[in-house]
This record gives C-alpha cells, structure tokens and sequence, in this order.
C-alpha cells in the first residue's frame, strides 16, 4: 500500500519552501527517498512500447528535474552572469513564487509524483503534476513550429519530436518568473530549454536537461536526471492555494 | 600439476583416507576438494624439523596463484576442476604470462615471471559450492564507508581515517596478505618448538601461532591479526584465529574492502605437499558478516631465487598527505568559483582515473548513480 499521504496543504507549501532543488523532505511523512521503501521493489524489465513500436513514456513518475551542481554532465558548470549571482545573493525563500502556489516551470520538481500521458493520435504529450498547483504542460508533437513571437508564459512553447526512442522537447517563450529550486538559481526570457526523455528499463526516466539562457548563464549548462516509476501510484488531489498558511511564516 | 600426480591425487580421494584428516564442520564436496587439492605428490617425502614437526618453512610465494580467478566462472558451475582441455588451455595461458613478466620493461619487470607451476582450481574460492564468496549480510552493509576502498575510491577524504589499512600502512589484514596482487606476495615461514611464525613480504605483517598447546588471550584483546593457536594433524598445521578486530576487511585486493565483525574466525590449514609447493587453505566463518561461511584455496610455492624483498610501505608514502590536501583545496576552489558565480561539481581526487591518470574503462561519471528529488 502506498504510504505517501499529505496532512495539510500548508505543511505540504511548508515542505516545498524548505526542500532544496533535490533533496527529499524529512517531515510530512513524504520522506522523499525514504518513504518510497515501504513500496514493493519492481523487477526492471525492458521499457514497454506502444502498438506502433515507439517507447511508451506514460506512467506515474517520482524524481528528476533537479537544476543544480549535483545532476551536471561532467564537465559542464552553471557559470552565472553578475545580474544572475545578485538575483541568487539576494532572493528570499519566502518569496519563491512556489511557495506563493505560482508554478515552477520547467524542469523543477516538487517531490511529489506526475504523469506523462501521451495522446492516442501521438500528437501530444501532457506532463501533469500532482504537486505544485496541479497544472499541465503540453508538448506539441505535431510537427508544428514555435511561433515567431510567443507569449511569455511559466510553462513556455514546447514542441517534441522523436530521436529514436529518445524524446527530444524544445522549448521557448519562457517568462521570467519561475525559480529552478530552492537554490534560487534565476532565468530570463531568453531562457531555451533541450530536454531529452529515455526510459532506459521499465522503472527508469532518464530525464536530460540543457539550459541555455544568455541573460543569465555564461554558457549552456547540461543536468543529467532520473525519475523512476510508481507503479502503484496514482495522482492525488493537491489544491495548494487552500489554507496556504504557511506562506506567511517564512522570514526570509 | 602433471597427469601422473593428478591421477594419484584423483586415487587418493576415491581411496576413502585423505593424507591428512578433516575438520567434522567440512561439508561433503568441501571435505573431497579440499583432500585432493591437499595431497601430496607422488614420492614426496615430508621433510621434519629437529623436534620432528613437519617442516613447512621457508619462503612460499602466492604469484603461484596468479591467474587463477578468485570467484568461480560461471562456465564451470559447481565444477572444482578443469577439465585435461582446460587445463591445458590455463597452462599455456601461464606460459604466456611468465614469458611477458620476463620481457616486461619497466618497474613491473618479472612480476609475473614467479609463475612456475599451473594448477587445476577452476578458482581460489572452493566453499560454498558455486565457487564464489556469499553475499553480504543486510547488517553488514549498513557499515560501507569511504574507507572501503579508500584511495582506490572517490573519497571524499577528510581525514585519515577514509582510507583504508592497507593505505595507512597498517595491515592488510589475515586474507589480504595472502592473496596474490601485482607484486609483493611473498611470505615466509619460521619454525620453532612451540610457534610457527608466518611473515608477509607487503606490508611486513608476522605473526605468531602458537603451537605449544596454551589457549587464546582473553577476548577482551583484540588485534588486526588476531589471536592465533595451531595444532598439527598429520601433516596439516591448522590455525584457528579469533580476537580480530572489526577494522580488517576480507573482500577487495589488499585487505581492502567493506569490513568483517569481531565475531570473525578464521581457520587455516597449511600442508607442505611438495618440496616447493604448500597447500594454503582459508575458512572464514562471520555470521553478522557473511551470509555462508566460505573457504579460499590457494597453492604457495618457492621457485628457486624468489626472496622476500623490504617493503617498506611508509617510506614516500605522500598519499594521505596529498589527498587530503588537496580536498581542502577543492574546498577553497569552491568557494572561489562561487564567488564568481560558478557552480559546478566538486572535483574528487582520483577523477575516477586510475594508476598513471588512466581513465577506468565503463568509468565517466562518479554520480552516474545518483537517485532523484
């Protein structure tokens, strides 16, 4: 039986305030990595295809996006302009906009699970999440192209094609206004992401993600994810904006 | 091993009466490996000391186990023996490699060139039956620590004591110095009324096993090498152990590996089965440690010229120095990228590189493993 279970939507806005980008909470009895012991272990088996042979990526997700020192490629260094390092000297826990139930862009992760589901016509995939505010994003698989000129928005423009059985997202018309993580790390408008999604066994997301923002990073940087399957799970109810309390208790 | 002293050897186990008798805590196929592997050579006669306990000592090198694969192939099976073909194959393999220590240039010139006999083992491990040393116990996995493989790891190293013994120039323990590694595997042995005294050329362990009868010190002492009484059956010394510490460790190269329990015994039986061949036989028996007790057997030869030469471990021994500094550099390095708004991965110290800064095959990223959110 799953054991996850969130006691108050504000003890839930208060775990996502003192999670860094990739470290599981201790309270709340999510317990991140430790909670999930109690769940039965999965054989891994090959990553399962749909009718027409291409990979199946759909399932209840845990983990990955973490935008930080600990996922880079070797190699690579988040090098952050001045206008960048004043934004992370400076910022505030109590005003990440998560905490404010605004929504975290991509790729940050709350430590709660979400599903990819892909259409049945293959023309679009929708990443919905149970953390945060319960919002979607929707990957045009169409063929379509970025509009010249496209609305800001949190979630931004993304369009996806198929590299063999990697799915490769592009995504621009990012606004400014969502943080990676805890670790406050900033990004402009210019912000261009290039995510690559492989499940390499049945249990595992490989989740690869360049940011490559101009206005805020000296050169594109490349953090390499995982998030692995909950079979058993299902997307609870998550209404961040009730009863958010603890917004107003955080000092700094 | 030639054929004739196989086939004798093959006689003597069907022939019901081992040279010398066994332990009642030996399984079936345990007790008929372990009897074959012991028995000696067609003609040979067992030389005594003065007092007249069989004469086992002198300078017996492990290089005669080299090649011979520690955990089981699993093309063998529970097979404990090659095969003729086999054999003849692993014999030409040692040809080969005595031919390329003798040729070799540089500082690793002759290492190999000690191999002067080929033996049957399909490997070193002979108990439990599938040749290869049980699984870790649940408990025991709880103690893996950067010391497990210390330098030959990722760290992090912040103080001496995230290396392992074998780094410090300590001990590499009971199993550790036996076992053949690329150099260094001499060892000699001592005989006197009462005592056998075994020393280890890398890193200049002795010990001393009492063979006058007297029981083990109390249990409130404990040392790296334990406490060790021997008795002779027949022509076999055996070496029960105890007293250890829980700061040894039996499993990687080197004595280096995630550590054994206190609890740890360790029985050994040494037999001299040929005028430049021991038999050399090791049981490990740790219960918080070990899922199964399990024994390693290893032949000890003396090849005419091998000599047991000064190792002396701490002399240049800049490692832990180094290391250590230069993780409070990586430290400061840090501290000096973020000040520049540079946020990276820390550098560890060995780069997952190995010996001559070479990168380890199947090797990229030290974090490759990391789990999610």
């Amino acid at each position: 039986m799953s054991a996850r279970w969130i006691t108050s939507i504000a003890g839930a806005a208060v775990l996502a305030i003192l999670l860094p980008a990739h470290t599981p909470v201790a309270a709340q009895g999510r317990g991140g990595r430790g909670g999930r012991g109690q769940a039965p272990a999965t054989p891994a088996g090959p990553a399962p295809r749909l009718a027409n042979g291409m990979p199946d990526l759909s399932g209840v997700w845990m983990g990955g996006g973490g935008v930080g020192e600990r996922d880079l490629k070797p190699g690579d260094a988040i090098v952050l302009l001045p206008d960048a390092k004043k934004l992370v000297d400076t910022r505030q826990l109590k005003d990440d906009p998560e905490a404010h139930c605004l929504p975290t862009g991509v790729p940050r992760m709350n430590p709660y699970p979400w599903r990819m589901v892909q259409s049945i016509d293959q023309k679009y995939i929708f990443v919905l999440f149970e953390g945060n505010i319960h919002s979607y994003r929707q990957i045009f698989l169409d063929g379509r192209k970025h509009p010249d000129d496209p609305d800001p928005t949190w979630y931004g423009h993304s369009t996806g094609k198929w590299e063999g059985d990697t799915l490769v997202v592009d995504t621009v018309g990012y606004n400014d206004k969502f943080w990676f993580g805890a670790n406050k790390l900033p990004h402009t408008t210019k912000l261009h992401t290039i995510e690559r999604f492989t499940r390499s066994d049945a249990n595992t997301l490989q989740w690869d993600i360049t940011i490559d923002d101009p206005g805020s990073y000296a050169k594109p940087f490349t953090v390499r994810t995982r998030a692995h399957l909950e079979p058993t799970w299902e997307l609870m109810e998550y209404i961040c904006q009730e009863n958010n309390t603890n917004v107003g208790h955080i000092v700094q | 091993m030639n054929p004739r002293r196989l086939a004798i050897a093959i006689a003597a186990v069907i022939g019901v009466t081992a040279a010398s008798p066994l332990s009642a805590q030996q399984n079936d196929s345990l007790k008929a490996i372990s009897s074959q592997l012991m028995t000696p050579a067609k003609g040979f006669v067992q030389p005594k000391t003065e007092w007249g306990e069989p004469d086992i000592s002198g300078v017996w090198t492990s290089d005669a186990a080299l090649g011979i694969p520690r955990e089981r192939p699993a093309k063998y099976g529970h097979r404990a023996f090659l095969s003729d073909d086999e054999f003849a194959e692993v014999q030409k393999a040692d040809t080969d490699r005595r031919k390329r220590g003798e040729n070799a240039v540089g500082a690793f010139r002759n290492d190999d060139a000690w191999k002067t006999k080929s033996f049957r083992q399909t490997s070193l491990v002979i108990e439990p039956e599938d040749g290869h040393t049980p699984a870790f116990t649940p408990d025991a996995l709880k103690r893996t620590a950067t010391r497990d493989r210390g330098s030959f790891g990722e760290g992090p190293f912040n103080t001496p004591l995230d290396f392992t013994l074998y780094d410090r120039c300590i001990t590499r323990g009971i199993v550790g110095s036996i076992m053949p590694v690329v150099y260094g595997n001499g060892n000699r042995i001592v005989q006197a009324p009462g005592q056998v005294v075994l020393s280890y050329e890398m890193i200049h362990d002795t010990r001393v096993i009492y063979t006058d009868g007297r029981s083990h010190v109390s249990p409130n002492i404990r040392q790296y090498l334990g406490d060790s009484r021997g008795h002779w059956e027949g022509n076999t010394l055996v070496i029960e152990t105890t007293n250890f510490t829980d700061q040894t460790s039996i499993g990687g190269g080197n004595g280096n590996g995630l550590r054994h329990s206190s609890d740890m015994k360790i029985t050994e039986r040494i037999t001299r089965i040929d005028k430049d061949e021991l038999r050399y036989e090791v049981h490990v028996d740790d219960a918080k440690t070990y899922t199964k007790p399990f024994t390693i057997s290893l032949p000890l030869t003396s090849p005419p010229g091998y000599e047991l030469l000064p190792y002396e471990c701490h002399e240049g021994n800049y490692m832990l120095p180094h290391s250590l500094s230069a993780e409070r550099e990586e430290d400061k390095a840090l501290e000096e990228d973020a000040k520049k708004g540079i946020i990276r991965k820390r550098k560890s110290v060995q780069q997952n590189l190995d010996a001559g800064a070479r990168p380890i095959p199947g090797r990229t990223n030290p974090n490759d493993d990391i789990d999610t959110n």
